[in-house]
């Protein structure tokens, strides 16, 4: 592909999104509901299908010329040495990968969206805030240069703000947003630091040149030299500048760390994910499953440059992610709120494709994320459908009974909880792949493993503690006893997420259920530099087969005991429960593990008694030095106050008065002299 | 004009004694128009005493000096008799004692 | 570059406007106001092709920092003082903001109030006149007579046009700014006298660079070098501090709340937009470049006063309830950020310093729209009694949206490419700097959207039950402003590209490597051998 196509067809793909935004945003409200409909989801087709282009472009290039990069324009240029930043754009196996993802699981949503939002006043509102997520995230995933960057993932976190906040008259949507945003602000500043740095210190790399016999060398060895550029290929290039294994390099890969940790939410910037659940169900599916929340994960693997030279940065991550993984598994088996229960097993799947880039198998990660991206806005979508049909509520005690009243959504949901729990379905096939992984890489392998299977026990735990408390049993509500099927338009794309959770998996992996699989041998020409390998090995097939079978058996019980304590109702945690040691999880996983009260006891209360403080002592404290001027000249006139009489004849008298002392002073003064 | 130098400290004695009338003038009388004109005398005193200094010192400069006095005072009394005048039509009495607004 | 003296131009034009002005009765408002538009439009032609010139022909001069646009005449010549007028890429985009800004406070200004709206124009005219000239001037003499020019309107303005606290704010401000200025007059001088000694009979910048100031011995501080107490270390104090409490610098700042508070809308965006600005001009055209020593001398506690604005700025902002005291902080808060910029004193911080002001003046002026707009509709500026204005105010909420976004200095708006500019240059001197901006940038994200969200989201309340949304007039105000802050947001190459052919001019006056306190390069860059 030539510079010139890629910035055509990136253009498109940008502009797509943007244009349809705008038409909804501007004259959407004037031309009524069918032409937003028609545009909003218009435009991502669209969209959709020039990124069908890119692929097959990608798909078609010779090997090793799949990457091109070109330039949009010159955003800003302040002369060698200083800031210079142009609007580049990169297309790659990985940005198409990720494309694919963001439009074509986009357009299902945004079609859904259309039934969805059917009743919502602010419908052109709606789609224009889709419309300009979905051209953020491509800005995102296409930059080739870190303003650009953070420039689209700053973008992506005011969609983001803006459809947490959609429901702008809630007061509980307003606060949510509030915290996304500034929880994005965070991971912003640690982004913009870590590209100052880069900035600052990286050098080229001398082109070391060995002459073949009886030659010379055009270009001889360079002395390195800083190059104060930004562009992301010049970075990864000249990467091992900054220092294998430096601190620098440590340094600059935990600050991208914590800018992918607020986007993703991992521990500990993951508060923000939970309250999002306030905006609509389709934007939770698009946004806070599917594609944004996973740009953490994209962007450590887009910087798997630096990552690798960065072993202690890389081991944090790891661990963070699997942490993550562990806690949000714990919080998900108590929540009540379908949305949240599915927010924190997106927040859990994350954590272990995060884990998955801490430990190296990029690869492997971005395979976790595709096939997530499918069940999981499968899963909000299917939740959406049940959320319409029992009149908005979403407290799970108040459903049940619903796999007869629902047929579709409830099957779909139940593939959904396979896949999501890894069974059978798509979660089987990414997560032991990248499980695999951890067997034998990562700091202290197989440590992360095994806490990996326990994730692996509370993801079929919770998985079916939703489908069985949501969609079996008898129903515990009015609402949920007169709850009926959707109509097609909110129908469809659950079955086609459906469809592609259940078979995406096998289609990829044909024949065998573990091992290398299409996106594996798609993706590894970004993943390794030239002369290395892959920087994870992967485990030899014996290994794998063993870590798939335990992976999936750990999978199996979790789903069994799910079933055993919430379908068939012949197990009772409670007794297990009650034990001194025990008696407090149920109770830490259902308050969150009190994160938000310690964030609000250490930061947000603070931060604001300072405020307050500040606003009754500051500003008197900083006029003190003008007051103290003035004080002294106040007192000097009050004291000569007295004397001002307003009456000529005093003034007249001080001045005689004065006319005599000055003279006799004077004559004396003469006199003396004498 | 010759002036003898046995008439120079008459001279000055007599415009010392015509200022010290005139300041007294000025400090005592509450009327407007007395004190101008105490001031006024002042102001000639010293007129008086530049001339007779001009002319025991034979230099000019004192006599100068005495016009610029006598312009400048012939200003001075434009502007008191306009300010006066205007307190007068505006209803007050003429007592210097009562101008003191400026003061608040 | 024909012989036509453009500065002139721009100069006279809005002082020949509050002319004009006085010869229309004072009951024709609608003329008054329109003459003052169409004046305002006019200038803001005339800037434009100056802007245009800058950015498209090379400068001219061989002195230490090259002009644009040269007009010399001399103006008083036994003292040396002289008309000596330039421009170049530093206040080429300042003196855009000047007359872009002031035709919107022109817009706005209120037809209602037909009373002494003939002076009221008039006086805003003047105002424009002094900024041009300050922004315009190479002559200490004639920068220093526009700098007290001013005050002059600004304090009729004040005090004639003000709410009900004008008493107090008017008598702070002008206490403050006078004692500063005069403290600069006499550093003036005696930089004449310095340059007198030397032959040059000069207020001229451009001489005046060309002979700087012999270096002094001073007393040194004890374990450093930095030596104190010299004389130019006094006259650059005294430049300092006329500026400081112009841009203003924490703890030079306290006027700055209850004047905004106080002052009528069409002053204030004048005002926050353009006046404040001109301190940190000053630092750049004169404070670094005349006394380059003690600039040096004094890094240290320049940015920590700087850093200090900033976080200080911010945190008064969390705390503030009545909206224009909230702009009014992050105001100082976002001009502590210029002030960082200029006194890393290398070409990222400087040139962040310039796009910054453009795009402050830009997003300040915005924020006062809208608060004048809301207050003017429900009567309140107490954002604990707001809300809801949302589904009240659409159109509102998109223009105060993309404001919002801007003052938080979001990635993609204009504010942005400021502030990582300066965090860039900060970064440059001392990393810690950088890191603790970028605190303040948090703690804006904060103040920004409570207020934000204060006003526009939520139930709607009793006093914005029956409010209207934005009238034609008042959107076409706004859109543009709205429109600049995403198109500078993306596409800032032509601000940035004028303001880097000027700025090394700068950087090479105030010389980095006088630093006496070398902090190592490995600790400045974080960088780790």
């Amino acid at each position: 592909m030539s510079p010139s196509t890629a910035a055509l067809l990136a253009g498109l793909v940008l502009l797509f999104p943007l244009a349809g935004s705008a038409l909804c945003g501007l004259i959407g409200p004037v031309l009524g509901r069918r032409f937003v409909n028609l545009a909003g989801t218009l435009s991502i087709g669209a969209a959709f299908a020039v990124t069908l282009v890119i692929f097959a472009q990608v798909l078609g290039a010779a090997s090793g010329h799949q990457s091109t990069t070109a330039t949009l324009w010159n955003w800003l240029d302040l002369g060698p040495g200083n800031l210079n930043v142009s609007v580049d754009v990169t297309i790659d196996q990985l940005s198409v990968l990720m494309l694919l993802v963001i439009t074509g699981v986009g357009l299902l949503i945004h079609v859904y969206s259309v039934g969805y939002m059917e009743h919502d006043p602010g419908v052109a509102r709606f789609f224009s805030y889709m419309n300009f997520f979905i051209f953020s995230m491509v800005l995102l995933v296409l930059a080739a240069n870190m303003i650009i960057l953070i420039i689209g993932w700053a973008a992506v976190a005011l969609s983001s703000y803006l459809l947490i906040g959609f429901w702008y008259e809630r007061e509980s949507a307003v606060l949510a947003a509030r915290k996304a945003m500034i929880t994005q602000v965070i991971g912003d500043v640690a982004l913009v630091i870590a590209a100052i740095l880069i900035f600052v210190n990286l050098k080229s790399v001398p082109q070391i040149c060995i002459p073949p016999p009886g030659e010379v060398c055009a270009l001889q060895l360079q002395s390195s030299q800083h190059l104060f550029t930004l562009s992301l290929p010049q970075i990864f290039a000249n990467a091992s500048s900054l220092g294998a294994g430096s601190a620098l390099i440590t340094l600059i890969c935990i600050l991208l760390a914590v800018g992918a940790f607020a986007k993703s939410a991992q521990f500990p910037l993951h508060t923000w994910l939970p309250d999002a659940m306030e905006g609509p169900t389709p934007v939770s599916a698009l946004i806070h499953a599917a594609t944004m929340v996973t740009a953490g994960v994209y962007l450590i693997a887009r910087f798997h440059p630096l990552f690798d030279l960065a072993p202690i940065a890389s081991g944090m991550v790891a661990c963070v992610g699997m942490g993550t993984a562990v806690m949000a598994g714990f919080i998900a088996l108590s929540q009540v709120d379908i949305k949240r229960v599915i927010a924190y097993s997106t927040m859990s799947q994350i954590g272990l494709m995060i884990f998955a880039v801490g430990i190296g198998a990029y690869a492997a990660g971005m395979y976790q994320f595709l096939l997530h991206a499918f069940f999981k806005a499968l899963l909000f979508l299917a939740a959406g459908n049940v959320i319409h049909a029992v009149h908005d509520e979403q407290d799970i005690r108040e459903m049940g009974g619903l796999d007869s009243r629902m047929r579709v959504t409830a099957w779909c949901f139940l593939v959904g909880s396979l896949a999501l729990a890894g069974f059978l379905f798509a979660g089987m096939f990414s997560k032991e792949d990248l499980l695999g992984f951890g067997l034998i890489n990562g700091p202290g392998a197989p440590a992360l493993y095994i806490v990996g299977i326990v994730v692996n026990v509370l993801t079929g735990l919770y998985a079916f503690r939703l489908y069985g408390t949501a969609f079996r049993g008898e129903p515990r509500s009015d609402a949920a006893r007169n709850a009926h099927e959707s109509k097609a338009v909110m129908l469809w794309p659950v079955v086609i997420l459906a469809g592609l959770s259940a078979l995406a998996g096998w289609i990829l992996q044909w024949p065998i259920a573990f091992g290398p699989h299409l996106i594996d041998a798609f993706l590894n020409p970004v993943f390794t530099s030239p002369g290395s390998g892959p920087i994870a090995k992967a485990p030899s097939l014996g290994l794998g087969v063993i870590g798939f079978v335990i992976g999936v058996t750990c999978s199996l019980i979790g789903i069994a005991i799910a079933l055993r304590i919430w379908v068939r109702r012949d197990l009772d945690p409670s007794r297990v429960l009650a034990r001194p040691g025990l008696r407090l999880l149920p109770r830490l996983s259902f308050n969150k593990l009190y994160f938000d009260e310690i964030y609000d006891a250490l930061l947000v209360r603070p931060t604001r008694a300072l405020a307050r403080g500040l606003r009754r002592v500051g500003d008197p404290v900083m006029d003190s030095w003008i007051k103290g001027v003035s004080g002294v000249a106040t007192d000097f006139s009050s004291a000569f106050r007295t004397i001002q009489t307003g009456l000529i004849r005093d003034y007249a008298s001080y001045m005689v008065l004065f006319v005599v002392i000055f003279t006799v002073a004077v004559m004396l003064a003469a006199g003396l002299a004498k | 004009m010759t002036l003898s130098q046995a008439m120079f400290p008459w001279l000055l004695l007599t415009a010392a004694f015509l200022f010290t009338l005139g300041a007294l003038g000025v400090l005592i009388r509450r009327n407007p128009l007395v004190v101008f004109m105490c001031i006024e005398l002042m102001l000639n005193a010293v007129n008086l005493a530049l001339v007779g200094y001009s002319s025991y010192l034979n230099s000019e400069e004192g006599q100068v000096f005495a016009f610029m006095v006598i312009v400048v005072a012939a200003a001075e009394v434009v502007v008191g008799l306009g300010l006066l005048t205007r307190v007068f039509s505006i209803g007050r009495e003429l007592d210097v004692d009562d101008l003191d607004e400026l003061k608040q | 570059m024909s012989g036509f003296p453009w500065l002139t131009a721009i100069l006279l034009l809005p002082a020949a406007g509050a002319l004009v002005l006085q010869l229309i009765p004072g009951r024709a408002a609608d003329l008054i106001k329109g003459v003052t538009v169409v004046v305002a439009a006019a200038e803001v032609v005339l800037v434009a092709i100056v802007v245009y010139g800058v950015a498209t022909t090379s400068a001219i001069g061989g002195g230490p920092l090259p002009m644009h646009y040269v007009e010399q005449a001399n103006w008083i010549p036994a003292i040396g003082a002289s008309y000596h007028l330039g421009v170049d890429g530093v206040s080429a985009w300042i003196l855009a903001l000047n007359a872009g800004v002031f035709l919107l406070g022109a817009l706005v200004v209120p037809r209602r109030s037909t009373e002494r709206l003939k002076l009221f124009c008039g006086l805003m005219l003047l105002a424009e006149a002094a900024t041009t000239g300050v922004l315009i001037s190479l002559d200490l003499l004639l920068f220093y007579v526009f700098w007290e020019g001013m005050l002059i309107p600004l304090y009729f303005l004040l005090a004639f046009y003000g709410n009900e606290n004008r008493g107090r704010a008017t008598l702070k401000f002008v206490i403050y700014t006078v004692a500063g200025s005069l403290l600069m007059l006499l550093a003036i001088l005696y930089l004449h006298f310095q340059a007198l000694a030397g032959g040059h009979n000069t207020f001229d910048l451009e001489v005046l660079l060309q002979n700087p100031l012999p270096a002094q011995a001073g007393v040194p501080l004890p374990f450093t070098t930095i030596q104190t107490l010299s004389p130019a270390m006094f006259a650059f104090l005294a430049f300092a501090l006329a500026f400081a409490i112009k841009l203003p610098i924490v703890p030079f700042h306290t006027w700055l709340p209850d004047l905004y508070e106080s002052a009528p809308a069409p002053a204030l965006v004048f005002f926050a937009g353009v006046v404040s600005k001109m301190g940190a001009y000053g630092f750049i055209r004169f404070g670094i470049t005349l006394f380059s020593g003690p600039v040096h001398q004094l890094q240290p506690l320049l940015v920590a006063l700087a850093l200090l604005s900033i976080l200080y700025g911010a945190m008064m902002a969390l705390s503030q309830t009545d909206l224009k005291r909230i702009v009014a902080y992050a105001s100082i808060s976002h001009l502590g950020f210029i002030a960082l910029g200029i006194f890393s004193l290398n070409q990222n911080g400087i040139d962040g310093a310039v796009i910054q002001i453009l795009n402050h003046g830009i997003i300040i002026a915005g924020l006062f729209l809208v608060v004048d707009v809301v207050e003017a509709r429900t009567g309140t500026r107490d954002i604990r009694e707001l809300g809801g204005l949302q589904k009240r105010m659409p159109w509102l909420y998109v223009f105060f949206l993309v404001i919002t976004l801007g003052a938080l200095g979001l990635p993609g708006t204009n504010g942005f490419v400021g502030e990582v500019t300066i965090m860039l240059g900060a970064f440059q001197y001392f990393w810690l700097l950088a890191v603790l901006a970028g605190l303040g940038v948090l703690i804006a994200a904060w103040y920004m959207l409570r207020m934000h969200q204060g006003m526009m989201h939520g139930p709607v309340r009793a006093v914005t039950e029956k409010v209207h949304d934005l009238r034609f007039r008042e959107g076409l105000v706004l859109a543009p402003l709205a429109v600049l802050i995403v198109l500078l947001g993306v596409y800032p190459h032509p601000v940035g590209d004028v303001t880097a052919q000027a700025v090394p001019g700068y950087v090479t006056l105030a010389d980095a490597s006088q630093s006496p306190v070398a902090i190592p390069t490995a600790v400045r860059y974080g960088a780790v051998p």
